[in-house]
């Protein structure tokens, strides 16, 4: 553990330098970031001028969900995005073998060997939108509420990383799989809207069998006092048992590897 | 023609040889349009008063995924990347242009992936629609959709591809490409129909190509644009195709006298 802790430090200080490289990359994204939030606060706005509430949720706890979504969004990109985005040219290249051969956990290391720090900045926006919904929805403070979202928001992040995972770990098998990044679009895009909205049989789906509805929506639910509190239970267990999952699906699918170079 | 054949053919090996990638491809392609037709379905399910009817909604964005498989292009990343990387000057000695060849290329594509996404839409429509809206449409409305998809398709085409040639100008198209998704997200209604904007945005919309791109042939479908309304849809469509292509040749002859050739 204390390695792993050592190691993310170190990675995470060689990403703060590449990152400061370029700065004027870094800064357009951080404006560009900006604007779709905005962007989003302005189709949210049209949608609730036909509506008052969607399915039991009103505005502001969609802005809400929107703030929250931003800032889980800046974290996978910041932390886990880039790194598992590289493994199927990792595969590709054979650059997987020095990869291996190092005394690390390959699957912590491939995670984290590209984090993008600037990510932090998106942090401002989305944090501002939550604080202003949270007024907007007259939210008192209350300290387990708030242990409860963060703890809930946690799994739901360890069930993306899983899933996500698992699926860039078929490129061992796939090889050619340039549209990892696509996958990832499919995965994170419907979090943007609250997945209950559906219908019930459909809510079901997403909360058991593919459990995207536990990333962000669910988490959001139970703190908004919407959701029986043994959600946060249910998705503690999937997490844990995707994450193992992943685990294993990376140890069997490394014993097919089979080299690219020679 | 036999050139164009030729390529046309290579392209096709290439599409069918990376099945796997291509069906990703297309099934991000309708992510958008599917989580809208869920919001919105859910939004008319919350007793809205909305423009378009339930059916209608469901329609919307059925065709919108259609639309947005016939229409997708990556021209500017393709164009970007041969310029920078300097595989433009192998095309530049050809009787071929990098643009033809993407024009193939893109065609290609856009066969298997158009055939694969109306696999999805028949499901789609099958288990959402009731039967007596198929027997409903008209076969003039069919042909109009059909021309004005394809103008837009030509349409979105070409402005992709004036993002693409600005390379030549900034050595990157992040930008231009930014700006343009953005503008994009408003008024070409594949968020938000754009029937559902506010007035200001929609009389806006009727001006700027972006509605020509994409939501001009799904409303002609749905039978929302008639009359004179219909022949203005249809003149400024043109209008647009006409100026962006002469762009596009301007953008081209200008480019190609900046161009070094990087790279090897």
């Amino acid at each position: 553990m204390k390695e792993k802790f050592k190691l993310f430090l170190a990675l995470f200080k060689f990403a703060i330098k590449r990152n400061l490289e370029n700065r004027w990359t870094v800064i357009f994204k951080v404006f560009q970031s900006s604007l779709s939030l905005f962007m989003a606060l302005f189709f949210i706005n049209i949608i609730y001028s036909q509506t008052q509430t969607i399915q039991s949720w009103t505005k502001y706890e969609v802005f809400l969900l929107t703030g929250i979504y931003q800032l889980m969004v800046a974290m996978y990109q910041g932390l886990f995005r880039l790194g598992i985005y590289q493994l199927p040219y990792l595969v590709q290249s054979g650059e997987l073998d020095l990869l291996l051969s190092k005394p690390i956990n390959s699957q912590f290391y491939i995670s984290i060997r590209h984090m993008r720090p600037y990510k932090i900045f998106d942090f401002l926006p989305a944090l501002i939108l939550i604080i202003y919904s949270l007024n907007q929805l007259n939210i008192t403070f209350n300290i387990i509420s708030w242990i409860l979202l963060i703890t809930t928001l946690s799994c739901g992040t360890l069930i993306f990383y899983s899933i996500y995972y698992m699926l860039a770990t078929l490129s061992i098998w796939l090889v050619q799989m340039t549209a990892l990044s696509n996958i990832y679009h499919i995965l994170i895009e419907p979090l943007a809207i609250p997945l209950d909205i559906i219908g019930p049989k459909m809510t079901y789906i997403l909360t058991f069998i593919i459990p995207m509805a536990l990333v962000i929506t669910i988490p959001i639910k139970i703190f908004l006092n919407k959701t029986p509190i043994y959600y946060a239970g249910i998705g503690f267990i999937i997490g844990l048992l995707l994450l193992t999952l992943s685990i294993l699906f990376w140890n069997f699918a490394l014993r097919h590897y089979t080299s690219a170079s020679s | 023609m036999k050139k164009y054949w030729v390529y046309f053919k290579g392209d096709l090996q290439r599409v069918f040889e990376y099945r796997a990638d291509n069906i990703i491809y297309s099934l991000s392609n309708i992510t958008t349009p599917l989580i809208s037709l869920g919001l919105w379905l859910a939004i008319s399910n919350s007793g809205a008063n909305l423009s378009y009817s339930k059916p209608e909604v469901i329609i919307y964005f059925i065709v919108a995924i259609f639309v947005k498989s016939v229409v997708f292009t990556w021209a500017d990343y393709y164009l970007e990347s041969s310029i920078l990387k300097g595989t433009f000057s192998n095309s530049l000695v050809k009787p071929f242009s990098v643009v033809d060849e993407f024009t193939v290329h893109n065609i290609a594509e856009k066969l298997f992936r158009v055939s694969f996404i109306l696999i999805i839409i028949t499901i789609l429509s099958l288990t959402l629609l009731p039967m007596s809206y198929f027997s409903s449409v008209n076969i003039i409305q069919i042909i109009l959709f059909l021309a004005s998809l394809f103008i837009a398709s030509v349409l979105n085409f070409l402005i992709d591809v004036i993002i693409g040639l600005s390379t030549f100008w900034f050595h990157e198209v992040e930008f231009a490409r930014g700006t343009s998704d953005f503008i994009n997200l408003i008024f070409s209604g594949k968020v938000i129909p754009l029937i559902f904007m506010p007035a200001a945005v929609l009389n806006l919309a009727i001006y700027l190509p972006f509605r020509y791109t994409f939501s001009l042939p799904i409303e002609i479908l749905m039978d929302r644009v008639i009359g004179p309304g219909l022949i203005f849809a249809f003149i400024t469509q043109g209008i647009w195709l006409l100026l962006v292509f002469a762009l596009y040749k301007f953008i081209y002859a200008r480019g190609i006298k900046l161009y070094q050739g990087y790279g090897t």
